[in-house]
């Protein structure tokens, strides 16, 4: 390989020709190491020598202390390296689709738990899905304060007033249109039962009244006329004691029965005189 | 006290599996046990079996009408997601529980039974004496 010769100036100091010399050889082993011409690097060595220079050289122990010493430090760069690159593979597309995985695994999992203890996936997924649109009617309640409903066994409607509940139902009853202090309709229950037998109950806010319209007479006219101790709106009304707490009023009107109970004496006369329907 | 009364209901249970061909049989919503009758709704949607086991309940469980019900054993998806309940009026007629006339008294509760767990459960909405000649 031929060497271009250095030129320098022979009236330089020989600190400068030396410094000047060590840029060559900097310069030279820059370059990428296919490209770096070390005959050219010791033919500037040795110029440096012949100047009168230095050229610093290494034991064979001191270069592989050094390589030992670089090449700890790559492995611990290469540490933090793979710990950050563990971290960033998981996009956050691969991590929702690792946990819908698993979620999917876990409700699977369940789902097979409690199809052995019902005895099948089929009915599982009956009682499951059956429960689910339960869960989001549970909001419809049959029975409300604000306004009174009638329950029939296939059928319930809210009405804003007991009027517009019987006009409107066709219920052709007497009904308390006015209630003492304290008490309302929670709902009206209509319930058919054996051979056409029907009977209309009132269910009050309070369990110490009870008021039934039945089409089934269980008292008889005569028992009722010749009982009856209260008359009003023409109706003979038959009041009975049952015991120390409880009175029972009962009348017929229009072919039904009704019963009335009260533990208070005053609010059943009192439901009774401010009857409507007639 | 409790292991003898679940022992008399679970055999009372037994028998009505016994019985219920008879009844559904006859398309009767009328059932008569001593004193006792229970009325079922006439288009009622609870099967011979729930009915039987309503009647257990109705004639034996403590619980009757105090809208608790039956201590069942617990099922995971009612813990999750509450009972899932059928809910019919049912009317109960005993008889000579006073001496003199109105002798009965005929009582009506809602009646809800879970379809999971078979939990019963009951709630008194009236009650009122009648004129009786039976019994």
């Amino acid at each position: 390989m031929q060497i271009d010769k250095v030129l320098i100036d022979d009236s330089m100091p020989s600190d400068k020709k030396i410094h000047y010399i060590e840029k060559m050889i900097v310069k030279e082993l820059n370059k990428s190491r296919s490209k770096v011409n070390m005959e050219k690097v010791r033919y500037y060595e040795r110029l440096v020598v012949e100047i009168g220079g230095e050229v610093c050289t290494k034991s064979e122990e001191e270069l592989s202390e050094n390589l030992l010493n670089i090449k700890k430090k790559a492995e611990t760069i290469n540490k933090v390296c793979t710990k950050h690159i563990t971290k960033s593979n998981y996009s956050p597309a691969k991590r929702f689709a690792i946990a819908l995985i698993a979620a999917i695994i876990l409700i699977f999992s369940s789902f097979s738990i409690y199809a052995v203890s019902v005895g099948g996936y089929g009915k599982a997924w009956e009682v499951i899905s059956s429960s689910i649109v339960d869960f989001f009617n549970s909001g419809k309640e049959k029975d409300t304060i604000n306004g009174i409903t009638i329950i029939k066994a296939d059928y319930s409607k809210e009405y804003d007033s007991i009027e517009n509940l019987v006009k409107n139902e066709e219920l052709n009853i007497l009904y308390p249109a006015e209630l003492p202090e304290g008490i309302e309709i929670k709902s009206i229950r209509s319930i058919s039962y054996e051979n056409e037998k029907y009977k209309i109950v009132f269910v009050f806010n309070k369990k110490s009244i009870s008021m039934e319209v039945k089409n089934q007479i269980s008292f008889a006219d005569d028992f009722i006329h010749n009982n009856a101790n209260l008359k009003t709106n023409n109706i003979d009304i038959y009041i009975i004691s049952l015991d120390e707490e409880s009175i029972e009023a009962v009348f017929h009107y229009n072919e039904l029965e009704y019963v009335i109970i009260s533990t208070d004496k005053n609010l059943l006369i009192q439901l009774i005189e401010k009857l409507k329907g007639f | 006290m409790k292991k003898a009364i679940s022992f008399i209901v679970a055999t009372f249970i037994i028998f009505m599996f016994c019985f219920s061909p008879t009844a559904a049989g006859n398309e009767s919503n009328v059932y008569s046990f001593g004193n006792t009758e229970i009325i079922f709704e006439e288009l009622s949607q609870f099967d011979a079996e729930t009915k039987n086991l309503i009647i257990a309940y109705l004639l034996f469980d403590d619980s009757i009408g105090d809208g608790h019900g039956t201590n069942n054993p617990e099922n995971i998806i009612c813990d999750i997601f509450g009972h899932n309940y059928t809910t019919e009026t049912v009317i109960t007629i005993t008889h000579n529980v006073r001496e003199t006339q109105p002798t009965c008294l005929e009582e009506t509760y809602d009646v809800s039974v879970c379809s999971r767990c078979n939990h019963v459960e009951s709630t008194l909405i009236s009650q009122i004496y009648i004129y009786c000649t039976n019994h």
